[in-house]
């Protein structure tokens, strides 16, 4: 039997009529409301586009867990004359990376004039440092390091513990920036989500530990928007809360949880600093909660209610059920289009050449998303949004 | 049946004569005018370019890759020249040669097709894409550049304003992005054409060695100190496992390179260690 043939007779068991999509379950998004928001500035596409590709059934789909960070470094903000006294940094490990980042306006970092001292006393090179490269060098390589900015690595045959970082000929502010690559102390955070709507209160965990031993200590953080607007986070047994403004606008570029944390252990003073990144989105349209199943033409259409003028994407994943009765993702489809505020609609279609011989109903559309792609927000997401069809 | 043979040979003749493939060289991070010498140079691109049946049909991309992936001035300006050398050179087949940031670039293109009208018709054109170390999970140097640079309101970022490819390539940034908005990794849907990557291992910047100078001594030289923030298996500004996260890997560096050479990050944009020979072989293919 050919695969026309099969789909028309599936198509005639069950004819195109509404239904709700499945309800909202474990990490999916969901609108509330809908704002209106004004049209960014740029250049955006006014025409429809839909496109579809098959999947290899066998390569399975997960979605990741949201970025875990890792941080073995902390910085500070460094005024000259600290500098020029001697800069107090702590290390727990030996081979610790130090930049020295000139503020606008301070003066460039010359690296031979950076001296590292133990206990008042200066170490001579070549025992100080074993690499030193300044911003040409690391530009060229590709790293874009702020211009009079010097990188360097104390050697390993100083041990850890506490140093002074000297710079003699400094005016302004700095940043200085240690990194322990062969540090056993980490900071460890992962965000609940890795994409909110304004309004949405985000969790963080965070641990600062020893390898697996975590450590107590003072922890601070905050939200940061990508122009920099600063919101505080509280903390409460290694989990951070901060509720998203409502008026958070729409930015280029993602939001930052920027997290501190400081302890003491076995003596030793110990801070690390760490960042992860999420999108928040303002609610600018959210799907209306049902669909219609055209089950000849394998297309899903769903209505929108949209608050803000711009351009909308809806995306998602067919799965077929295998002869083994496994539901496995066969297609994925996309489609957009320029909406108005009101109650409108987006239909994903799939192409019936994409299910392989031998699969069949029941379908279903998982991995459902509404975008707003001038804007670049997630809206809405669901997992599992439709299931169509009765097995053979 | 003989008549049926040689129609059949004929029109399988006709479907053969009508594939023009060409080939598109994309750049990484930063904004190029001249990329034919600046960034690739012309002993790269012409001894790759070699190995098509018509070795015309190529075109080096200039656009400004110091912007977001999606910015007009980015892919916009990425699938305008696509599209441009895909009319006038009437070419069905395009195999696209990345580098580093490029590789995002194209992948933003290929996994979302409905943000701009052009994009279908590039992607169905695409063959495969060879991404030379693509950045496609960050790098840890992206995130050291920035990290501290807070923004005060009385003088604005503390280090100056770090370009938006930049905060692209942080490795958190770049999670996020490949879980939201690119395909190609782990648990994602794959892209919808093949894209592969050619990994770099390692950094050799001895004086005394001649493999040293390709591509620059003194860029090889910065990639050693970059390293210290790398994995043992990275090229100076990309580990391992960020240059093969996204797609499959077509070959580690030591591998295929003549003398079993790794490509530093700057090698693997250059003819160092026969690496135009393979990409020039698979033209052909």
């Amino acid at each position: 039997m050919n695969k026309t043939l099969l789909f028309c007779l599936i198509s005639a068991s069950f004819s195109a009529q509404a239904a709700n999509l499945l309800p909202t379950r474990g990490n999916d998004q969901s609108a509330t409301r809908v704002v209106s928001a004004a049209l960014p500035s740029g250049d955006f596409e006014r025409k429809p586009v839909s496109f579809n590709w098959q999947l290899d059934p066998a390569a399975e789909l997960a979605a990741p867990a949201p970025f875990m960070a890792e941080s073995r470094e902390y910085w500070a903000q460094v005024d000259a004359s600290e500098l020029a006294r001697g800069y107090d940094i702590d290390t727990t490990a030996p081979g610790a990376v130090i930049r020295i980042s000139p503020a606008r306006g301070a003066t460039p970092v010359a690296m031979d004039k950076v001296q590292v001292l133990r206990n008042g006393r200066a170490i001579a090179q070549p025992e100080s440092f074993q690499r030193q490269a300044d911003a040409k060098q690391l530009q060229a390589a590709g790293m874009d390091i702020s211009e009079g900015s010097a990188v360097l690595q104390l050697a390993e045959g100083n041990g850890q513990g506490r140093f002074q970082l000297k710079l003699a000929k400094a005016s302004g502010r700095y940043l200085v920036h240690v990194f322990e690559p062969n540090s056993p102390y980490t900071l460890k955070a992962q965000a609940a989500r890795s994409t909110l709507l304004a309004g949405d209160t985000l969790e963080v965990n965070a641990n600062l530990g020893n390898g697996q031993k975590a450590l107590g200590g003072q922890m601070d953080g905050m939200l940061v928007s990508p122009s920099g607007r600063t919101v505080n986070m509280t903390f409460s047994a290694g989990r951070g809360r901060v509720q998203v403004p409502m008026d958070a606008a729409s930015e280029r570029g993602l939001w930052e949880v920027q997290l501190f944390a400081g302890t003491i252990d076995k003596g030793a003073s110990i801070q690390r600093d760490a960042r992860t990144a999420i999108a928040i989105a303002q609610p600018t349209a959210k799907l209306a909660g049902s669909y219609q199943f055209d089950a000849a033409a394998l297309r899903f259409s769903l209505p929108v209610q949209v608050g803000a003028e711009g351009r909308y994407e809806l995306r998602g994943t067919l799965y077929a059920t295998a002869p083994d009765g496994i539901a496995r993702p066969v297609s994925q489809s996309h489609s957009a289009a320029w909406l108005v505020p009101g109650s409108r609609s987006l239909s994903l279609s799939f192409d019936r050449s994409h299910v392989p011989l031998g699969y069949s109903a029941p379908f279903e559309m998982r991995n459902l998303e509404l975008n707003d792609q001038t804007r670049m927000g997630k809206l809405e997401t669901r997992e599992l949004a439709a299931r169509e069809g009765k097995a053979r | 049946m003989r008549y049926l043979l040689l129609a059949a040979l004929a029109v399988m003749s006709s479907l053969c004569q009508a594939q023009v493939t060409g080939v598109a060289f994309v750049h990484g991070t930063g904004n190029q005018t001249d990329a034919y010498n600046a960034y690739w140079q012309p002993t790269m691109v012409n001894n790759v370019r070699g190995g098509l049946v018509n070795p015309a049909n190529y075109v080096v991309i200039n656009c400004n890759f110091e912007q977001y992936m999606w910015d007009s001035r980015a892919a916009g300006c990425l699938a305008g020249q696509l599209s441009t050398f895909i009319s006038s050179k009437g070419i069905t087949r395009l195999i696209v040669i990345t580098h580093s940031n490029g590789g995002n670039v194209i992948r933003w293109i290929m996994s979302n097709p409905t943000y701009d009208s052009r994009y279908p018709n590039i992607i169905s054109k695409i063959v495969r894409v060879n991404a030379l170390a693509p950045s496609s999970a960050g790098t840890p140097l992206a995130d050291a550049t920035i990290s501290g640079n807070v923004f005060e309101s009385s003088v604005g970022w503390l280090l100056g304003y770090k370009s938006d490819a930049v905060r692209q390539q942080q490795q958190s940034w770049m999670a996020h992005y490949n879980t939201n908005n690119l395909y190609g990794t782990s648990g994602r849907p794959a892209l919808p054409k093949t894209f592969r990557s050619v990994v770099g291992t390692d950094v050799d910047s001895a004086v005394w060695d001649s493999d040293s100078y390709c591509g620059g001594y003194f860029e090889n030289v910065g990639l050693e100190t970059t390293q210290l923030w790398l994995n043992s298996c990275s090229d100076g500004f990309l580990n391992c496992t960020s240059q093969s996260a996204a797609g499959s890997v077509w070959f580690y560096d030591t591998s295929r390179m003549a003398g079993a050479e790794p490509l530093s990050h700057n090698q693997s944009r250059r003819a160092c260690f026969g690496l135009d020979s393979q990409l020039r072989t698979d033209m052909r293919l």
